[in-house]
């Protein structure tokens, strides 16, 4: 056996004239394979945590981008807050650009240990601007908001078709009505409500009917009911506010000629905490950012002297909108018309189905398994104190 | 004798080769380890930009508040050392159980419960993820032309954790009335 498998490789070896030098022999080839085995195992486990690494900082880049684009999204909002009300809506303690509604959180929103967040660790910020778009109507006749249902018949401006009145309200849009004292702006009085149904146009006489959810007699809206429930203020204007501060400013009767009704065009950003694999930061219904675990926003107040001059805003922020100036954390009683500054606060967090680092990364947060970051921005609502009020 | 010999020169590797082979497969290696490290880095490198440059657009916008005539923007500053008035620092801190951000010597707080603490005084000792950025601004007057004031603003972060760090500087500038 040993003789012939001898002779064979002589022969071959004889005809390709090189005798003997073909092939490895089994310690060669058992030497080359362990050491591409040790070299080859190196270069895997390299490329496997190279990987990782790389979808580690890609969801951490990922993070950083949302959390600006967020951030700069409600900046562009917020400085533009409140443009373009008529003068005689500017009155005081009204909010016409900006408000906000705390929530103190606590255990109710978060159990520590947890990576379940709920809604009430989230704030809301309403942005309030009229509809540019859309043109305000006045009354065809006198109104009374708070007579259920509530319906007004409204006429456009000198000019303007009723079709093109009609444009710009929509079911669900919220309106404000605004009434005019014959002797000027300080005695100007509102409310607003929700239209409940598309407006009606009757081209031949002119007029759009508008149907919205009635008011209460004194020009507040009752509280808002948990979804899918019908809210006549969801922004917050009439029933968010210190009632006894705004009371002289609401009504909720209309006369013709000198009252208007305004479209508003706002927007809520609000946490949907409905999914708690993913909070979303939304505007309107629009997802801004996914992974929000928090979203706080705090007010900095005008300082008025005793002449009432303004003489500067407060160094803090306060981030308990409803509570008194004396109150420790102190608040501004709802008194949007006094915000100076908004601090607006995000904390995002990457995908919690995600490995993170070497997997048994853990946050120095809420030791979730998952990396997190915060981003901070003050902005000025230009439109509220640039005239300091 | 003499085919054996030449046999034994001609088969296989020698060690010298495989030993090239292998150290050649290391450098390789080793320069994908460090490829990674250096990813690793650049990556943090470009989130405190992003950090700093989002530090920096906020102390712009937040100098545009102010009427032309309030002391806050007064003509001023200087983009080293410490000026009172035109600088100030920011120290980041998302470990201990809560994030941290202070600024000019007012602290807040945001724990994963949604409380906001807000607390005026020392800024907490910095720990390992603390970061520190240092922001000087300028506000020139009549500049680029009459009538208006240039704010330059400029972002160090002065220290990433416990120890210092490559610098990241990020300027920008805004005019205004």
């Amino acid at each position: 056996m040993k003789n012939k498998t001898t002779r064979h490789f002589k022969s071959i070896g004889s005809a390709s004239r090189t005798p003997q030098s073909s092939g490895f022999t089994m310690i060669e080839l058992m030497v080359a394979m362990a050491v591409f085995l040790v070299v080859g195992g190196a270069a895997l486990t390299l490329f496997k945590q190279h990987a990782e690494l790389f979808n580690d900082q890609q969801n951490q880049v990922g993070l950083n981008i949302s959390l600006r684009n967020a951030l700069s999204q409600m900046e562009s909002d917020v400085v533009n807050a409140g443009t373009g009300y008529s003068k005689s809506a500017d009155i005081s303690s009204w909010p016409i650009g900006v408000t906000i509604q705390n929530n103190v959180g606590g255990t109710a929103c978060h159990t520590a240990g947890t990576q379940v967040y709920t809604a009430a660790c989230f704030d809301t910020l309403n942005i309030v601007s009229p509809n540019p778009t859309s043109i305000p109507g006045q009354f065809a006749a006198a109104v009374d908001t708070s007579k259920a249902p509530g319906t007004a018949t409204i006429i456009p401006p000198v000019g303007v078709t009723a079709t093109t009145l009609a444009a710009g309200f929509s079911n669900g849009s919220q309106v404000l009505f605004m009434h005019n004292a014959a002797n000027g702006s300080s005695s100007t009085t509102m409310t607003t409500a929700t239209l409940n149904a598309a407006p009606v146009v009757n081209a031949a006489a002119g007029t759009v009917t508008l149907s919205f959810g009635a008011t209460l007699p004194d020009g507040t809206n009752a509280a808002c009911p948990p979804p899918p429930g019908f809210c006549n203020d969801p922004l917050g204007l009439t029933t968010n506010v210190d009632l006894g501060l705004l009371s002289a400013t609401l009504t909720s009767q209309f006369d013709t000629v000198t009252d208007w009704v305004v479209p508003l065009a706002s927007y809520r950003y609000w946490v949907d905490a409905s999914n708690p694999l993913d909070p979303q930061l939304k505007r309107g219904n629009d997802v801004i950012a996914d992974q929000i675990i928090g979203f706080k926003v705090g007010a900095s107040t005008v300082i008025n002297n005793a002449a009432g001059v303004v003489t500067g805003s407060t160094t803090t922020y306060s981030y308990n909108a409803s509570k008194q100036a004396t109150d420790s954390p102190w608040g501004y009683q709802s008194q949007y018309d006094q915000i100076r500054s908004v601090r607006i606060s995000i904390i995002g967090r990457t995908p919690p189905g995600e490995r993170t680092g070497n997997g048994t990364f853990r946050n120095g947060f809420d030791n979730g398994p998952y990396r997190i970051q915060s981003m901070s921005i003050v902005v000025n609502p230009r439109n509220l104190s640039m005239n300091d009020k | 004798m003499s085919q054996c010999h030449k046999v034994r020169r001609e088969s296989g590797f020698t060690l010298i080769e495989t030993m090239v082979a292998i150290v050649v497969l290391t450098i390789g290696l080793m320069s994908v380890a460090a490829l990674m490290g250096q990813m690793v880095t650049s990556s943090a490198d470009s989130r405190y930009f992003s950090i700093a440059s989002v530090l920096a657009s906020e102390k712009l916008e937040d100098l545009n508040r102010f009427p032309s005539n309030d002391p806050n923007v007064a003509a001023g500053g200087n983009l080293a050392g410490t000026p009172a008035g035109y600088s100030d620092t920011v120290q980041i801190s998302t470990g201990s159980g809560a994030i941290t951000e202070t600024t000019n010597g007012i602290t807040v707080t945001h724990a994963p419960d949604g409380t906001v603490t807000t607390v005026a005084g020392a800024a907490p000792a910095p720990t390992a993820d603390t970061l520190t950025f240092a922001r000087n601004w300028v506000i020139e007057k009549d500049a680029p032309v009459p009538g208006v004031r240039r704010i330059t603003v400029l972002v160090t972060l002065t220290s990433k954790g416990l120890g210092p760090s490559k610098p990241v500087t990020f300027q920008t500038s805004t005019v205004r009335p």
